[in-house]
C-alpha cells in the first residue's frame, strides 16, 4: 500500500495542473447542466433563449472537452512509467508491477471516477432527481464509461511511447473506422448489408472490457506490449464481426421465439393484394418497400413493438429470396395501423414484381402491457413523475396580457427529465386548448384537443454510455409543433394550468415472432425516371 | 567463490540478426568486471538481458542466483542499474529524486546520500532537465549507490564524460567496491586498466575470452625478432601469434599465449638465425586493438578457445 500512495504521491506532484484543467471542466459542467432546462437552478426564474442556447453551446463544448482532458491525463499518468521501451527509470527499480497498476488505477479512480460521480450527483439532485435512488445506474454508467473511454484510453497509452505516438495512433484508428464506415455505407447502399436491429450487441461492452483489460496486464505484469498492440487491432475486427453475427439474425433468434399464435392478426391496410398505397423509394441498387398494415385483437393496454422484419418472396413453393433481418420501429395499436418496411435488391424486385407471389413477412415484436398510470394536473412548477423522472413546462410569452401590461406565460410544451436513461416507454396525454385558458366574458371555453406523445423505450439497461446523468426528453406531441408566432396568436395551442395529464407506463412482456403469409402479392410498379442521374 | 552473474548460452536475435550468440560467462562475486567490445558488439543487450529489461532468445542468465527472467520488483533492492542512456523524469529536483527512491530501499543510508551529494557536489534544488549530462550521470550513480546494492551494474557509465567526472565517478565507485560486485561495459580501456580486476571481451555477440586482468598482462607480449637477413615466415604460424609481419629483416607480431622461457624458447625454434629477441608487457588498449584486428582480418582465432578455456570460471 504504502508503495502504491508513494507513485500516487508522485503523479499527483507531477500532474497538478492536468488534474486542476480536468476538475475545472467538470465544476463548469456542473454548473451549466441546469441551466439547459431553461431554468436558472438558483431563482428559479425562467432563462432566455440565449441563456438555454449559450449554456447549451458551452455544456456541448465540455462533453467535448472533458473526455479530451481524461484521455490527457490517463495517457499522462500511464506513461510516467511508460511500458514501451527498454530505458526507463523504473524498470530497473523494485516497482512491483500490481502496485504501480493500483497506483495508476487509484489516480484514475481519485481524479476520473470520482469527480465524475461528484458531478453526476450533484446534476440529479439539482435537477431533482433524488440521486441516492439511482446507486446502481450511476455504476452502471461508470461501467459503461470504463468500457469506451477510460479502458481503451489506459490500454492504448500502455502500447504506445508517448502522446505524440498516441495521437498518430488514434489518427490511424481515426482513418480505419472512416474507411470501415465509409465500406458500410456502400455496402449498406449496395444491399449486401441491410440496417441492423441493434447498433451494439451484448457482446461488445464484455470485448471492450475484456481486450483492454488484458492489454493493460499484459503490458504491466510482463511488458508484453506488442502482444498487446495485437490484440488491441483485433479488438475492432472483433467488434465487427460480433455486429454482423449478433446484430441481427443471431439477436433474433436468441430473444424473440417464434409462437404460434401471437394473439393479434395483421392485414394489408387497404385490404387488397395489389399494393396501391405502398411507397417505394429508389436507391442505387435497393428498394424500399413500405407496406401499411392493420392490426387487430390487441388485448386492451397491450402494446406491441415492431423490432425487425425478414421477408421471404415465393413463387408457389419456390424461394426467390430471403432478407436479412431488418430494423423496424412501430408501435401498435397507435391510430390503429403501423407501416412496415424493408429493403429488397433491385435486381430480386425487377425479377418479382412482374407476377403475383406469395409474401411471408416473420416478424419481431417487444410486446408491453400498461403497468401503471400516473395522473397529475398541468402547473408551472415541477411535476415528479414516479418511475419516470421529472417533468417542466415550456414557458414562453403567450398571447395574453397580464395585469402589468406585458405578455402573460404561457405553457406551450412540457420537457421531461430521467436519470441517466431515458425512461421506461410511457404514453403521455393531456388536453390542449386552442385559445385562452380563462373564458373571458361572453365567450365559451375553449375548444380542448387531446394529444399523446411516446417517450422512452423497453430496454431493460439501467443506464445509457454518457457523461451527462440527466437525459433531456422533450413532448413530441402528436398534434406537431406549434407556431406560437405572433401572427399566429389567434391560432396559439397552449396547455393550461390544471389541465389533466396521464403518464401510462409500459413494461415488457415477452419478446416473440410471428408471421404473416400475403398471397398474390403484387409489388408495386416505381417510377423508372427516378433513376435518372444516379 | 560464488557468481554474482552466470550465463550459459545466452542468445539473442533481432530478427534475423543475432546480437548475442550463446554467451558464456561467470562474474566472481566481488569483483570489478568490466565487459569490452567495439561498437555492436553486444554489451548493451547483453546487460539488458541480464536486467530482465530484454528476453533472450535461448540460454539462461542467472544474477545473484535469479534466474534473469523472473528479475523484478523487490529483487532489485539488491541492484544498482546505470546506463548512459537511462531516460529519468526530468521534471524532478534531484533532491525530489533522491527522496522519491528512498522508501523502495529498505537499507537505503542517509549518510551514504548525504556523502554522495558531497561527493559529487550534486546541486539538490536544480531539475534533473537542467543538469549537465555529467551531473545527471552523477544523480544517477548516487541514487543507484546509497542503499548499497549487492551488484552493481554499469552500461557505458562513463561515456561521453569530460575525465574530471569520470574520475568522480570512478573514485566514488571505488569506494563501493568492497561491499560490491561491479560489472560494467566500457570504451574507456584506459579508465578499465585503472580499477577493473576481470575483463571480457565481446566480439559480434561471442564473448572472445575472460579472465583476471593480471592474467591478461601477463599473457600477451609484443615480439619483435631481428634477423641477419631478409626475414621469411614460417608457414603454419602457431594460432596465438597475432598480426605476424615481416619488414624487412625484422619480424614482429602479438603473443597471445606468451608464458615467458616456455613461449621464448619456441620462438627461438622458429627463427634460429634471429639477431635478437624483445618482449614487452602490453597496454590493455594494444591488446584490445590487436585482438580486434586479428578478428576483423579473420587471423588465428582458435587462440580464443584456450582462452576460453583459461577464462575465469
Amino acid at each position: 500500500m504504502n508503495q502504491i500512495l508513494h507513485i500516487l504521491k508522485k503523479d499527483v506532484r507531477r500532474f497538478w495542473i492536468e488534474i486542476l484543467i480536468s476538475l475545472f471542466l467538470l465544476t463548469h459542467f456542473t454548473w451549466f447542466g441546469p441551466r439547459l432546462l431553461g431554468q436558472d437552478p438558483a431563482s428559479g426564474a425562467t432563462l432566455n433563449r440565449f441563456g438555454i442556447y449559450g449554456a447549451g453551446l458551452v455544456q456541448g463544448l465540455l462533453l467535448l472537452l472533458i473526455p479530451i482532458s481524461w484521455w490527457l491525463l490517463i495517457s499522462r499518468v500511464v506513461q510516467e512509467e511508460r511500458l514501451v521501451g527498454d530505458r526507463q527509470f523504473w524498470i530497473t527499480r523494485p516497482y512491483e508491477w500490481k502496485k504501480l497498476l493500483a497506483a495508476k488505477a487509484l489516480f484514475v479512480a481519485c481524479f476520473v471516477y470520482i469527480p465524475l460521480a461528484a458531478t453526476q450527483w450533484c446534476l440529479l439532485a439539482v435537477t431533482g432527481l433524488r440521486p441516492a435512488s439511482h446507486v446502481g445506474a450511476l455504476l452502471y454508467n461508470g461501467m459503461l464509461l470504463t468500457a469506451l473511454p477510460i479502458l481503451p484510453i489506459a490500454a492504448l497509452a500502455t502500447v504506445t511511447r508517448n502522446i505524440a505516438r498516441m495521437v498518430l495512433t488514434l489518427l490511424g484508428v481515426l482513418v480505419a473506422v472512416s474507411a470501415i464506415g465509409a465500406i458500410v455505407v456502400a455496402l449498406l447502399q449496395n444491399g449486401v448489408m441491410h440496417s441492423p436491429i441493434d447498433n451494439i450487441t451484448f457482446l461488445d461492452v464484455p470485448l471492450m472490457l475484456v481486450f483492454c483489460l488484458a492489454v493493460a496486464l499484459l503490458a504491466y505484469a510482463r511488458r508484453r506490449v506488442a502482444l498487446g498492440r495485437i490484440l488491441l487491432l483485433t479488438l475492432p475486427v472483433l467488434l465487427m464481426v460480433s455486429q454482423l453475427i449478433f446484430s441481427s439474425d443471431a439477436m433474433v433468434n436468441r430473444n424473440y421465439p417464434e409462437v404460434g399464435s401471437a394473439g393479434i392478426q395483421f392485414s394489408l391496410k387497404d385490404n387488397a393484394q395489389t399494393l396501391e398505397s405502398a411507397h417505394v423509394a429508389v436507391s442505387p441498387r435497393q428498394l424500399y418497400i413500405q407496406i401499411p398494415m392493420i392490426a387487430d385483437g390487441i388485448a386492451p393496454g397491450d402494446l406491441w413493438v415492431g423490432k425487425g422484419v425478414r421477408v421471404t418472396i415465393l413463387a408457389g413453393r419456390q424461394t426467390l429470396w430471403v432478407s436479412p433481418w431488418q430494423g423496424q420501429s412501430f408501435y401498435l395499436p397507435t391510430n390503429g395501423d403501423a407501416t412496415l418496411g424493408f429493403s429488397v435488391d433491385r435486381a430480386i424486385f425487377d425479377r418479382v414484381q412482374p407476377e403475383p407471389v406469395t409474401l411471408r413477412l416473420e416478424i419481431a415484436f417487444d410486446q408491453a402491457h400498461r403497468e401503471q398510470v400516473d395522473a397529475s394536473r398541468i402547473s408551472f412548477q415541477d411535476d415528479v413523475i414516479p418511475e419516470l423522472g421529472v417533468c417542466s413546462s415550456v414557458i414562453y410569452p403567450g398571447p395574453s396580457v397580464g395585469n402589468d401590461g406585458k405578455p402573460a406565460p404561457a405553457i406551450y410544451g412540457l420537457t421531461c427529465r430521467s436519470a441517466l436513461r431515458d425512461p421506461q416507454l410511457t404514453y403521455v396525454e393531456t388536453a390542449f386548448t386552442r385559445g385562452p385558458c380563462r373564458p373571458s366574458p361572453g365567450n365559451g371555453p375553449s375548444p380542448l384537443e387531446v394529444q399523446g406523445a411516446w417517450i422512452g423505450n423497453l430496454e431493460s439497461e439501467p443506464a445509457e454510455i454518457g457523461i451527462n446523468p440527466v437525459k433531456l426528453v422533450p413532448l413530441a406531441f402528436s398534434g406537431g409543433w406549434i407556431n406560437n408566432s405572433a401572427a399566429r396568436f389567434a391560432q396559439f395551442k397552449q396547455l393550461c394550468p390544471g389541465a389533466n395529464i396521464t403518464f401510462s407506463r409500459y413494461g415488457l412482456v415477452r419478446q416473440l415472432r410471428t408471421e404473416l403469409t400475403l398471397e398474390n402479392f403484387r409489388f408495386p410498379d416505381y417510377d423508372k425516371r427516378e433513376d435518372a442521374g444516379r | 567463490m560464488n557468481a554474482s552473474i552466470h550465463t550459459r548460452g545466452l542468445t539473442k536475435h533481432f530478427g534475423r540478426i543475432a546480437a548475442l550468440n550463446g554467451v558464456d560467462l561467470d562474474v566472481e562475486e566481488g569483483s570489478i568486471y568490466a565487459l569490452v567490445g567495439a561498437n555492436g558488439a553486444g554489451k548493451t543487450t547483453f546487460i539488458k538481458l541480464l536486467m530482465n529489461i530484454l528476453r533472450s532468445t535461448a540460454g539462461e542468465a542467472t544474477v545473484l542466483g535469479i534466474p534473469a527472467r523472473h528479475l523484478a520488483g523487490k529483487h532489485f533492492n539488491r541492484i544498482g542499474y546505470v546506463s548512459e542512456n537511462q531516460e529519468i523524469p526530468g521534471w524532478m529536483t534531484v533532491a525530489a529524486w533522491m527522496e522519491y527512491w528512498r522508501p523502495y530501499y529498505p537499507q537505503w543510508d542517509r549518510e551514504l546520500e548525504q556523502q554522495l551529494i558531497n561527493q559529487f557536489e550534486l546541486p539538490l534544488k536544480r531539475r534533473l532537465k537542467d543538469l549537465s549530462r555529467g551531473m545527471r550521470m552523477k544523480a544517477a550513480f548516487a541514487s543507484s549507490l546509497a542503499y548499497r546494492p549487492a551488484l552493481i551494474v554499469l552500461d557505458e557509465p562513463f561515456s561521453g564524460l569530460d575525465p574530471l567526472v569520470r574520475d568522480e565517478l570512478i573514485e566514488g565507485l571505488l569506494d563501493r567496491a568492497p561491499e560490491s560486485t561491479i560489472f560494467l561495459s566500457s570504451h574507456d580501456l584506459a579508465e578499465i586498466e585503472s580499477f577493473a580486476s576481470h575483463v571480457g571481451y565481446l566480439a559480434e555477440g561471442k564473448i572472445l575470452f575472460s579472465e583476471e586482468m593480471a592474467s591478461l598482462s601477463n599473457r600477451f607480449s609484443d615480439v619483435t625478432i631481428t634477423l641477419d637477413g631478409p626475414a621469411t615466415l614460417p608457414a603454419v604460424a602457431p594460432p596465438d601469434w597475432l598480426q605476424l609481419q615481416a619488414n624487412g629483416a625484422v619480424v614482429h607480431f602479438v603473443h597471445s599465449g606468451y608464458a615467458g622461457e616456455p613461449s621464448e624458447h619456441a620462438i627461438h625454434a622458429a627463427f634460429p638465425t634471429a639477431r635478437s629477441f624483445s618482449f614487452d608487457p602490453m597496454p590493455l588498449r594494444s591488446i584490445f586493438l590487436a585482438i580486434a584486428k586479428s578478428e576483423r582480418n579473420h587471423l588465428p582465432t582458435a587462440a580464443s578457445d584456450e582462452q576460453q578455456r583459461r577464462s575465469v570460471a
